[in-house]
């Protein structure tokens, strides 16, 4: 049974003036409170020291500009932000469009301390604040006004949309190419799109076809019986003019008989005939002169015509034509730029379906947004990102730095000593 | 019955949480949901994505670091007692209140992310500071009720140290009453004098100086001490009452009453450090807390 106490008997044991006696929980309280936040400043001081300005950063600075990531002053003014001057000391770029009716501030797409990522990376939110309702200061504009992102708003192709025809003047029949067991040099042959289609040292564009690589195996440019075995250059039709001359000359030169055997129109079936009706045989040689005049329009006739009239486009006169541009596009899409090596997992035929099909020329074997779409979407899983495909800029950003900086200045942000040989500018309006 | 359902009515005046925190919490809940949906207009049309950078980013921001200098005020209010600067138990529901609602600030503040070294370390401070205070909140709501009725001898915490000496005093004197002085000298005079009437009760001395002096004088009970559990404490008071004549029997029953108000007062001193230890890590983190949350705010500002 514990033994009860009053209230009185309880009070009376306790010291009246407890409160001013130290304690050693008051004691420990009082000090953590003064100690927190001097240790916490303490921290953020040896913190600073090792780090750099980097320990009041809310994240960490993109990769191109790690270098700088030491000192705010770099790329901000105190109580300004970061105004574009400071980023057009290094960067020299164009605005978007003449007329557009708002410019965004470098930052206000470019946006740092978010990650290690390109700053290039940009949302498509940044793009459709204006193309979801595009006006501009010049009346209307050309491009769609509503796009908000590839997947929604986005027009079909131009060259598709408006049904465009390839503008190339070179013939070609793909359909005829992709057949199997085609006759080559060494024989049979199977095409296959990368027989003929290279991409460049980007993968991302296919090269032009050449002649040389591509089609001379299979189609030698022969002058047939008169010269057998010489193959005429793919050259500019008065290279070819030049190269048949010379070669019918040299043979004339070698083989004068043949000037006898042309009076004699050496054609045996002509003589033959002569037989028959009892005439005589001619005479007299016909002239270097006049064979090579004959032999040349012989063979550049069937030349011009089957040979480079086989592909190519002839106009002007039948006996020296010119050959018209090929004009190939070597590009289909003028705003926007392509990467088949990202691609390269597919068949060439899974975007350009009818590559193998197509019989004329003037076939646009182009794929349709909505191939793109079946990936590029926001249910095909690929990224459909306006800047995949788009810049914003209008060409291609350049560093003012270019060669006239050293390391240390470099390192050090000596921009003062840079700005004097080069002021900053206003971004630079596309033509 | 927002806070303690099926309490009873005089019972939920002494919680923490009581009914007079209703409106405190309809404010916060309030306040929670009109700045979530602001929120959320905010994050789905900010380009670049919520941030502390951006105007509605410094807004929370701002408005968190102002409620945090609101908390850290409680404990300047509490040294001035005497200033007429409103209730105590009201700044103290503000301040549980307005300390919850720092949460979701300082979330919509960075956007639900954390980077960079400095917001990392706040974001750790307000953290600990956070768990600490709904940790101290849970404890101050259910360890008072505990006191109450498991230590009835409860004294001020700071006096404890003082009462124990009261204890060892009153329970030296109940022995030397029964058994003659404690001092060997002295003893030896007194059984010299008197050597029939202490002897009868050497048990209870030899008791006194072996067990109860050492219980009651330790600084912290050490738990595995037999009178430190009181079942055990109460047998070998049992054998003790057999060893002894009848005349000193009530003083053994005091030295038990004394060594349970021994138990008592180190069962207060346990509770008193789980009860108030969380304010080892609450008030001084909270204070770092403001220091670096200051500096964050002056250089995000500046730049």
């Amino acid at each position: 049974m514990p033994r009860q106490r009053t209230t009185k008997a309880i009070a009376q044991r306790i010291e009246l003036d407890y409160l001013k006696k130290s304690h050693p929980f008051r004691s420990a309280m009082f000090w953590s409170v003064v100690l927190a936040p001097i240790l916490a400043a303490l921290w953020l001081a040896a913190v600073w020291s090792s780090q750099g300005d980097r320990v009041f950063q809310s994240g960490p600075v993109s990769e191109k500009h790690a270098l700088f990531a030491d000192d705010c002053l770099q790329c901000h003014v105190p109580w300004e932000g970061t105004p574009d001057t400071k980023c057009l000391r290094c960067h020299t770029v164009e605005i978007h469009q003449p007329v557009e009716r708002f410019t965004p501030s470098c930052v206000g797409c470019h946006f740092e301390h978010k990650d290690r990522s390109l700053l290039s990376k940009t949302s498509d939110r940044h793009c459709a604040q204006c193309h979801k309702d595009l006006k501009t200061t010049g009346g209307a504009s050309e491009f769609d006004d509503s796009i908000v992102s590839f997947d929604s708003g986005h027009p079909q192709f131009d060259v598709i949309a408006e049904n465009r025809s390839d503008p190339g003047s070179l013939a070609l029949n793909h359909a005829a190419h992709m057949k199997p067991g085609l006759e080559g040099k060494d024989g049979k042959v199977t095409l296959r799109c990368e027989s003929c289609h290279v991409a460049d040292s980007s993968g991302g564009y296919m090269l032009p076809v050449s002649y040389e690589k591509h089609c001379k195996d299979c189609h030698p440019l022969e002058l047939g019986m008169i010269l057998p075995g010489e193959v005429v250059p793919h050259e500019e039709i008065q290279v070819v003019d030049g190269f048949v001359r010379g070669r019918l000359a040299r043979l004339v030169a070698e083989k004068p008989e043949l000037l006898q055997q042309a009076a004699g129109d050496g054609d045996g079936n002509s003589r033959r005939r002569r037989r028959r009706r009892g005439q005589s045989e001619p005479e007299t040689a016909v002239t270097t002169d006049a064979w090579l005049k004959q032999q040349i329009s012989g063979v550049e006739a069937i030349l011009w015509k089957k040979g480079c009239g086989t592909c190519h486009d002839l106009v002007g006169k039948p006996e020296l034509p010119l050959i018209s541009p090929t004009k190939v596009p070597d590009r289909w899409f003028g705003h926007a730029f392509f990467a088949h090596k990202s691609h390269r997992a597919l068949t060439c035929t899974a975007c350009h379906t009818e590559a193998g099909t197509s019989k004329k020329s003037s076939d646009v074997l182009l794929a349709p947004i909505q191939t793109c779409l079946t990936c590029h979407s926001k249910t095909g899983g690929a990224q459909s990102a306006c800047s995949q495909c788009h810049t914003y800029h209008r060409r291609p950003d350049v560093i003012r730095l270019e060669g006239t900086m050293g390391i240390n200045p470099l390192r050090v942000g000596k921009w003062d000593e840079f700005d004097q040989s080069a002021p900053a500018e206003a971004p630079v309006t596309g033509p | 019955m927002l806070f303690w359902p099926g309490a009873l009515p005089a019972r939920r005046k002494t919680l923490l949480l009581n009914e007079k925190h209703k409106p405190w919490a309809t404010g916060a809940i309030l306040f929670t949901f009109f700045s979530s949906v602001g929120y959320g207009i905010y994050a789905g049309s900010a380009l670049n994505g919520p941030t502390g950078g951006t105007l509605p980013g410094l807004i929370y921001g701002g408005l968190a670091y102002l409620m945090m200098f609101y908390c850290a005020l409680l404990g300047v209010r509490r040294r001035l007692p005497a200033w007429s600067l409103g209730r105590m138990s009201g700044w103290l529901r503000g301040h549980i209140w307005i300390g919850l609602l720092t949460l979701p600030m300082v979330l919509f503040h960075g956007g639900f992310s954390v980077q960079g070294t400095l917001s990392t370390a706040l974001i750790w401070l307000y953290g600990i500071v956070m768990v600490s205070g709904v940790l101290g909140l849970a404890l101050q709501q259910a360890l008072p009720r505990m006191m109450t009725h498991q230590i009835e001898m409860e004294t001020i915490y700071e006096q404890i140290p003082h009462i124990i000496d009261q204890l060892r005093s009153e329970a030296e004197k109940l022995v030397e009453k029964a058994c003659g002085p404690l001092d060997p000298e002295k003893r030896a005079k007194a059984e010299e004098a008197e050597s029939n009437r202490f002897k009868s009760a050497e048990a209870l001395r030899d008791f006194y100086e072996r067990r109860i002096d050492g219980f009651i004088t330790s600084e912290r009970l050490p738990p595995e001490a037999d009178l430190s559990i009181p079942a055990r404490s109460h047998a070998l008071f049992g054998h003790l009452r057999k060893l002894v004549p009848p005349e000193v029997q009530e003083t053994v029953t005091k030295l038990e009453d004394i060594c349970d108000e021994r138990r008592q007062l180190e069962l207060q001193i346990k509770l008193h450090h789980l009860l108030h230890g969380w304010l080892f890590l609450h008030t001084p983190l909270s204070l770092a807390l403001l220091l670096l949350g200051a500096t964050h705010a002056l250089v995000s500002l500046v730049y």
